[in-house]
C-alpha cells in the first residue's frame, strides 16, 4: 500500500468508558489498590469458578452490545451457552477462543442472522430477534468468507450494497469514494473484484460493512490468512475506525494482533464466555504473572514476574531506589493474551 | 452520509440513562427497477460468452424446427388442394411447432436459470452480506426470479422474426400470438419460482439443479403418466369408458397452453397436426367438447377451461414457491445457513 494514510497514534484512545481515573486506564478495579509484592501462583480453582471470577467484570454502563445468557443449541451440542457480554461503546473488543469455541455462532447471533435459542441481545435498544432491520442498519458485519461477485467491479461491488441499504443514487459517488481512500483501494476502483488480492478483498469487504455508516462493526477473522503487511495495514485501519467513532468487536486466531488492538477482550471455549474485560483487568484476575524484563547498568540483565501492575510499579520504585546496580532498561516481555489464554482456557474441543 | 468525517465519539456520561429501545425498523423493499439483485443478474446474464452461447444455441434449434415444420406442413397441407386455407393452416402449425419448441427450451432452460440462483449465493458466500442488507427476503427472491423471466423475455424476443413468419404464411391471430407467448412465459414463471425455491433449500447448486430438472420432468409428464395410469386401471377392469378426469391436463403445461389457442379443426377437417392440435384432441376427447355434428358443428363445447385451470394452479405454485423460498432466505433463521 503505498499511499497509507499516517499512522495513526499508537496507543488507541480508550473507550469512552474507562471506568474511575487511576494509573491504568479502563482497568477500573485496579485504580489506588496496592497488591502485595511477587504474589505466589494463584491457587487451582474449578473451571466454573474460575469463568465466574473472570466474568465478573466492572459492570459497562454505555455498552453498544449486551447479551443476557445467550444460548444456541443445536441438539444436545451446546454452541454458545449462558454468555452475558456487554462491549462498551467505542471498544475494539476481541473476541478469543479456539476453534469451534463459538465466536461465530456468537457473532452471527449478535448481527441478526441466527436466532438464538435461549436469552438475548440488545444492540443499541434493538432486539435482532424481533427487529433485525434496526439492526442491520446499526451493524456492518464482515463474516470470514469474502463473498465477492466475480463480475463485478470494485465501485460496481460497493454501489450493489449501497443500493441494498437504500442509499439514494445521489450519494453513491462521494460514499464510494470516502470509503475507497478510507480501506485505500481507490486505484482499484475500475478493477475487477476477482483480480484483487486478498488483503485487498478483505478491505473492499470491510468497506461493503461500512457502506451504511454503522456504528458496530463485527468481523470474523478478519486477519486471516493474510500477509504479515496486509495485518498491519488491517490493524491501522481498525484504529482508524476506532478513532471514527465505531465500536468494533473483532474475532481472530491471532492473540498478539488482538493484544496490540484490543481495548476490551472476551475469552471463549466450548461455547462459554470464560473472561471478560480489558486485556490488563483480565491479565490480573486470571493469575498470569507479568513478566519483566530488566537490564542493569553493570551489564547484568534479570527478569522477573509480578501478579499485576501495580507490583510492576512496586518493583520499579525498589529497583530504581535500593538496587545499587542502576536500572537502564525496564519492560514486559510476557503475560500478554497468549499467555492469559492459555490460563484461563483448557483446551476443550466439543 | 460521510465516511471521511465522522463526528468524535461522545463521551457518555455515567449517569446517563440507558439507550431508549429503538422503534422497530422494519426492512422495507426496494422497487423491483431498483433492487440490485435484479440489476446485477441482469448484468451477469447479458454480459459474457454464455449469454452468446444460450442465444446461439436457442436461435439455430428454433430455427431448425420452424425449417422442418415448414417442409412437413406443407406437404400434409398439399394433400387438401394447395389452396388459401391450406395456407393458413401451414401457417398456424408454423407458428405452434415453434412455440411448442420453445416450451421444450424453456422446460430445459429455466431450472438452470434458477437452480443456482441462491444455492450460488451461498456457494460464493455473498449470501450473508446480503441478508445483512435492508432488502426483505422476498426482494432477494423475487430479484432472482424476475432476473430469471427477464432473461427469458430477452430469448422470446430474439425469437420474434421466427414466429412472425407465421404471421406472414396467414392463418394465426396477432391474439393467437399474444395468448401463446404470454402461456410460455407464465410457464416458465412457475417453473422459476420453483427452481428458487428448491435452490433456497439446497447447500449446493448440483443437487439443486437436479431436484429441478426432476420437477420440470414431473411437471411436463406427470399428467400424462397419471391419465395413463387411470386408462390401464380402466382397461384392466374391463370398462370402455374413459374415466380418467380431464383436470389432471391442467398441470400440464402443453395442455394448457394448446387450450389457450383456439381449435382449427372442425367436422371436416381435423386440429393442427401439432403437439398443441393432439393435445387439443385428447381434451376434447375427454371432456367430450369433440363431437361434431354433420354440418361440422360441434356437438357440446365441453364446460372445461382447462387453460384457466393451468392458470389457476400455476399462481398457486408460484405464491407458495416465493413464499416458501422467502422464509428459507429469512434471517435470523433457526440454523446457520
Amino acid at each position: 500500500m503505498s499511499s497509507l494514510p499516517p499512522p495513526p497514534p499508537p496507543p488507541p484512545p480508550p473507550g469512552p468508558n474507562p471506568g474511575p481515573a487511576g494509573p491504568y486506564p479502563g482497568y477500573p478495579g485496579m485504580a489506588g489498590q496496592p497488591a502485595p509484592m511477587m504474589q505466589p501462583p494463584a491457587p487451582q480453582v474449578s473451571a466454573a469458578a474460575m469463568a465466574a471470577q473472570l466474568t465478573a467484570a466492572s459492570p459497562v454502563e454505555d455498552a453498544i452490545v449486551r447479551t443476557h445468557n445467550l444460548t444456541k443449541r443445536y441438539g444436545p451440542l451446546v454452541a454458545v451457552g449462558d454468555v452475558n457480554l456487554a462491549v462498551p461503546r467505542g471498544s475494539i473488543y476481541g473476541l478469543i477462543g479456539p476453534n469451534g469455541a463459538g465466536k461465530t455462532t456468537l457473532m452471527t447471533m449478535v448481527c441478526s442472522l441466527l436466532s438464538p435459542t435461549a436469552g438475548t441481545v440488545s444492540i443499541d435498544g434493538a432486539d435482532p430477534a424481533t427487529d433485525p432491520g434496526a439492526v442491520r442498519q446499526r451493524t456492518g458485519y464482515m463474516p470470514d468468507g469474502l463473498g465477492v461477485y466475480e463480475g463485478l467491479d470494485v465501485g460496481g461491488y460497493l454501489e450493489f450494497f449501497a443500493a441494498g441499504y437504500r442509499i439514494p443514487r445521489a450519494e453513491w459517488g462521494d460514499l464510494i469514494d470516502g470509503l475507497l481512500e478510507l480501506v485505500d483501494l481507490e486505484v482499484k476502483r475500475d478493477a475487477p473484484v476477482n483480480s484483487l488480492s486478498r488483503g485487498m478483498k478483505q478491505r473492499l469487504s470491510l468497506a461493503r460493512a461500512l457502506v451504511h455508516d454503522p456504528d458496530l462493526l463485527i468481523l470474523d477473522e478478519p486477519a486471516s490468512g493474510l500477509d504479515p503487511r496486509a495485518r498491519v495495514e488491517l490493524r491501522e485501519l481498525l484504529w482508524q475506525l476506532q478513532s471514527m467513532g465505531k465500536t468494533i468487536i473483532v474475532s481472530s486466531h491471532i492473540l498478539t494482533e488482538l493484544q496490540e488492538i484490543c481495548t476490551h477482550v472476551g475469552i471463549m471455549e466450548a461455547g462459554r464466555l470464560l473472561a471478560e474485560g480489558s486485556p490488563d483487568e483480565i491479565s490480573s484476575r486470571s493469575g498470569a504473572a507479568l513478566r519483566l524484563a530488566v537490564r542493569f547498568a553493570d551489564g547484568s540483565r534479570e527478569e522477573f514476574s509480578v501478579a499485576d501492575r501495580s507490583e510492576q510499579v512496586l518493583l520499579l520504585r525498589r529497583l530504581v531506589n535500593e538496587d545499587p546496580r542502576g536500572v537502564l532498561e525496564f519492560r514486559e516481555i510476557g503475560a500478554g493474551l497468549e499467555d492469559v489464554f492459555m490460563n484461563v482456557t483448557q483446551g476443550i474441543v466439543q | 452520509m460521510t465516511i471521511d468525517m465522522p463526528p468524535p465519539v461522545p463521551q457518555a456520561p455515567t449517569d446517563q440513562p440507558a439507550p431508549v429501545p429503538a422503534a422497530p425498523t422494519s426492512t422495507v423493499g426496494v422497487r423491483l427497477r431498483d433492487n440490485p439483485v435484479l440489476r446485477h443478474e441482469l448484468i451477469e446474464r447479458v454480459q459474457g460468452a454464455r449469454a452468446v452461447v444460450f442465444l446461439t444455441i436457442w436461435l439455430v434449434l428454433l430455427t431448425g424446427i420452424l425449417v422442418l415444420a415448414y417442409q412437413g406442413s406443407v406437404a400434409v397441407n398439399q394433400g387438401f388442394g394447395g389452396d388459401v386455407g391450406s395456407l393458413g393452416r401451414v401457417g398456424r402449425e408454423l407458428f405452434e411447432w415453434v412455440l411448442f419448441g420453445m416450451v421444450v427450451l424453456v422446460m430445459f432452460l429455466v431450472p438452470g436459470l434458477t437452480a443456482g440462483s441462491i444455492t450460488g449465493e451461498r456457494e460464493r458466500q455473498t449470501l450473508v452480506p446480503l441478508q445483512m442488507t435492508l432488502m426483505r427476503p422476498r426482494d432477494i427472491v423475487v430479484g432472482k426470479l424476475a432476473a430469471a423471466l427477464a432473461f427469458l423475455v430477452f430469448l422470446v424476443l430474439a425469437a420474434m422474426p421466427l414466429l412472425a413468419v407465421s404471421l406472414l404464411v396467414g392463418g394465426v391471430r396477432i391474439l393467437d400470438m399474444v395468448r401463446g407467448i404470454g402461456m410460455l412465459l407464465f410457464t416458465g414463471t412457475v417453473l422459476g419460482s420453483v427452481g428458487v425455491w428448491i435452490s433456497s433449500r439446497f447447500k449446493r447448486t448440483t443437487a439443486a439443479t437436479v431436484v429441478t430438472y426432476a420437477v420440470a420432468a414431473i411437471f411436463s409428464f406427470g399428467s400424462f403418466v397419471s391419465l395413463a395410469t387411470v386408462a390401464i386401471i380402466d382397461a384392466s377392469s374391463g370398462n370402455d369408458e374413459v374415466t380418467a378426469p380431464v383436470e389432471l391436463l391442467a398441470f400440464n403445461p402443453v395442455a394448457g397452453i394448446a387450450d389457450a389457442l383456439p381449435s382449427v379443426g372442425n367436422g371436416f377437417v381435423g386440429d393442427t397436426i401439432t403437439p398443441f392440435g393432439g393435445m387439443r384432441g385428447a381434451i376434447g376427447e375427454l371432456d367430450g367438447s369433440d363431437n361434431f355434428d354433420e354440418n361440422g358443428f360441434r356437438v357440446d363445447d365441453g364446460d372445461q377451461f382447462i387453460w384457466l385451470m393451468y392458470l389457476g394452479i400455476g399462481l398457486i405454485v408460484m405464491a407458495i414457491s416465493v413464499w416458501r423460498a422467502s422464509n428459507n432466505v429469512r434471517t435470523p433463521s433457526e440454523t446457520e445457513r
